[in-house]
């Protein structure tokens, strides 16, 4: 096999769920796609997210509407067959023309769908807009200061990606889906320091400047124009691959986001053995994600912090704000 | 996949190299389509000739299209509107996200796994080509007969300007009458070209605009006949026929229109002076050989009056 030998990528990028022709495509390519130059763009909107669901129809609304709330004006949702009432569920976003829904059942053996998608979104969705956020449906972000994301992104003009760091959340108790969304029922999430003690749980996502993307490289970050850097922190530190590496930057003062990544304990059972959209689930990964499971509801404590946020943003939109 | 694995190590290497593709996983176990035919098209700025293009096909049977947008300014949104309302269209953003990949194999290898769930055949033909059956009354009572072949080649007949220097009011297929004889086209090979029917489930690669590797032949198609076609269809023009089905190619439209198209760029990229040559030199083929062709005026009339009973958009 022949395995491209220079820079990042010679970094071993394979998970163990990329499949053997994967690892080949992904070895040539970084990972992802590489975006052509795009042509100046006249973005119309401040803030754009990109995100690939897969039967997430019970989840999608309170997601959409706690961005949309936080300034969030378009999303591109990448549909990787979903069998459930995705479609009605999304139907009043589409009309009122902030989701637009993509088909993206996996059709390339050799590509990775989620990049191919997140690569998709930086060229589509990209020339309208300012910055694109990348989180999954089980991923809120907010900034901790009371200020919209568009408002926390502005001084931050100067920045082509910014890394956001994710707190894992566990069950909270619940064996089964409880009534309600997420924010209010799932109240208990690893500390910082107890994720940079197990430094998997160690994770960010990012909010692009969709100009500045040269590949998509994972879910986490991009390959970023003229720069080994793959994102910057909230405080401007400089994040390379992997930003696990170097946790002293890694800091959730002014913005994070909550990972809903257990939800109930039944349905966390149903998705560590379960395929996603990188494709089906190799056994070793289902038993990681059985380790992470025990790890998350061990160290988890009460973490309240998108409580006033939600509180807020619920608020506003019952004054029709 | 039994394609690929059919290839050597490097023969593959080579081809993901070259990013031919995309390579289609296998197909989900999944019940029977709700759909019997399906088109996907990859277009930009053809606003002013999508609605009858769909038309036209949604009359022959075509249920649903899936329009791949590489970059309109046209407003194809509102043009499309009332076709996306009923469900007939929908409209994927497809600005090129890939440098090593080719847009227009893409988007076809994202039909093909997106909308092949939902139709039993997709056919994929370009705005400015019509498809049409000569002696069944609809495309899917021809594909019908034909559940036994994964992929139909359907044989194109070049049609030139029919003296409209300026485009003229009304439809292309009343007013573009000119088009080049099959036995004329197999003197120049190149204007020799097939578009196929495939049956999502059967498909292997993605390979061209023109056809696609198949699971369980080395041929790339069957012909009206029946008889398997190879890469490349022209080399054996003997097969090639347009007895019971056809698309016309639409390919100058005006002069006027055909002078912007020759140095445009395509759907395939930057526009190199080799491929401008080429065109330049099949306007005139066209040109000189073409002659009176009314083989689609049954449909096209056919066409006018559903259109002035002002039938749903939705094929039923």
């Amino acid at each position: 096999m022949v395995y491209a030998a220079t820079g990042a990528a010679s970094r071993n990028t394979m998970s163990s769920k990329t499949s053997r022709w994967q690892a080949l495509r992904q070895a040539w390519t970084g990972g992802g796609p590489r975006l052509p130059p795009r042509p100046e763009a006249r973005p119309v909107h401040d803030l754009g997210m990109a995100t690939v669901v897969k039967d997430e129809g019970r989840y999608l609304d309170e997601w959409i509407r706690f961005h949309s709330a936080l300034g969030v004006e378009r999303f591109f949702i990448y549909d990787n067959g979903s069998t459930d009432d995705t479609p009605r569920v999304l139907r009043p976003h589409i009309e009122a023309g902030r989701v637009s829904l993509i088909p993206w059942r996996h059709f390339d053996v050799f590509a990775n769908t989620q990049n191919q998608a997140y690569a998709h979104a930086v060229a589509n969705l990209g020339p309208s807009c300012r910055w694109i956020g990348f989180f999954d449906v089980d991923e809120f972000v907010f900034p901790l200061g009371g200020e919209s994301l568009p408002e926390f992104l502005a001084p931050r003009a100067h920045v082509p990606a910014l890394g956001v760091v994710g707190f894992f959340f566990g069950t909270s108790g619940h064996a089964v889906p409880p009534g309600g969304g997420v924010v209010e029922n799932y109240t208990s999430a690893l500390t910082l320091e107890a994720q940079k003690r197990f430094p998997k749980l160690l994770n960010i996502k990012c909010f692009v400047q969709p100009a500045h993307v040269a590949a998509a490289r994972s879910a986490h970050y991009f390959e970023l124009t003229g720069t080994d850097t793959v994102a910057f922190s909230e405080h401007g530190a400089e994040l390379h691959h992997f930003p696990r590496d170097e946790p002293e930057r890694l800091t959730a003062d002014l913005i994070r986001y909550n990972h809903y990544f257990t939800r109930s304990a039944a349905e966390f059972e149903r998705k560590r053995v379960a395929s996603d959209v990188r494709g089906a689930r190799a056994r070793s990964q289902a038993e990681f994600r059985g380790r992470l499971f025990e790890v998350i509801e061990r160290e988890a404590v009460p973490d309240a912090t998108i409580l006033p946020v939600a509180q807020r943003l619920t608020a506003a939109e019952g004054r029709g704000v | 996949m039994s394609v690929l694995r059919r290839m050597g190590r490097w023969r593959r290497l080579y081809y993901v190299s070259k990013g031919k593709g995309p390579f289609l996983p296998p197909f989900p176990a999944s019940g029977d389509p709700p759909h019997a035919l399906g088109m996907a098209t990859v277009v930009r700025n053809e606003g002013r000739y999508l609605p009858e293009w769909i038309e036209f096909h949604a009359m022959l049977g075509v249920e649903r299209f899936h329009i791949y947008d590489n970059g309109s300014t046209d407003n194809i949104h509102a043009v499309l509107a009332p076709y996306v309302a009923t469900g007939l269209v929908e409209i994927i953003p497809w600005l090129s996200f890939d440098v090593f990949a080719n847009t227009q194999t893409q988007a076809y290898g994202h039909a093909i796994a997106n909308l092949g769930p939902l139709c039993r055949w997709i056919g994929f033909f370009d705005v400015d080509e019509f498809v049409f059956p000569t002696a069944s009354p609809s495309l899917t009572a021809f594909l019908a007969e034909r559940e036994a072949l994964p992929a139909i080649g359907v044989v194109g007949q070049f049609f030139g300007t029919s003296g409209h220097q300026e485009p003229p009011v009304g439809r292309v297929v009343d007013h573009y009458t000119q088009g080049v004889p099959l036995d004329v086209q197999k003197r120049f090979p190149r204007l020799l070209n097939i578009k196929s029917f495939v049956q999502p489930r059967r498909v292997a690669v993605a390979r061209s605009a023109h056809y696609f590797d198949l699971v369980e032949t080395s041929a790339v198609a069957y012909s009206e006949h029946g008889v398997p076609l190879a890469h490349l269809p022209r080399r054996k023009p003997g097969l090639l026929s347009v007895d019971l089905i056809r698309y016309n190619h639409y390919f100058t439209r005006s002069q006027s229109e055909f002078e912007a198209k020759r140095v445009r760029r395509s759907v395939r990229g930057v526009r190199f002076k080799a491929i401008e040559k080429t065109r330049s030199e099949t306007f005139a083929l066209i040109q000189e050989n073409a002659v009176t062709d009314t083989a689609i005026s049954p449909w096209a009339e056919k066409l006018s009056r559903r259109l002035e009973a002002g039938l749903p958009d939705a094929a039923t």
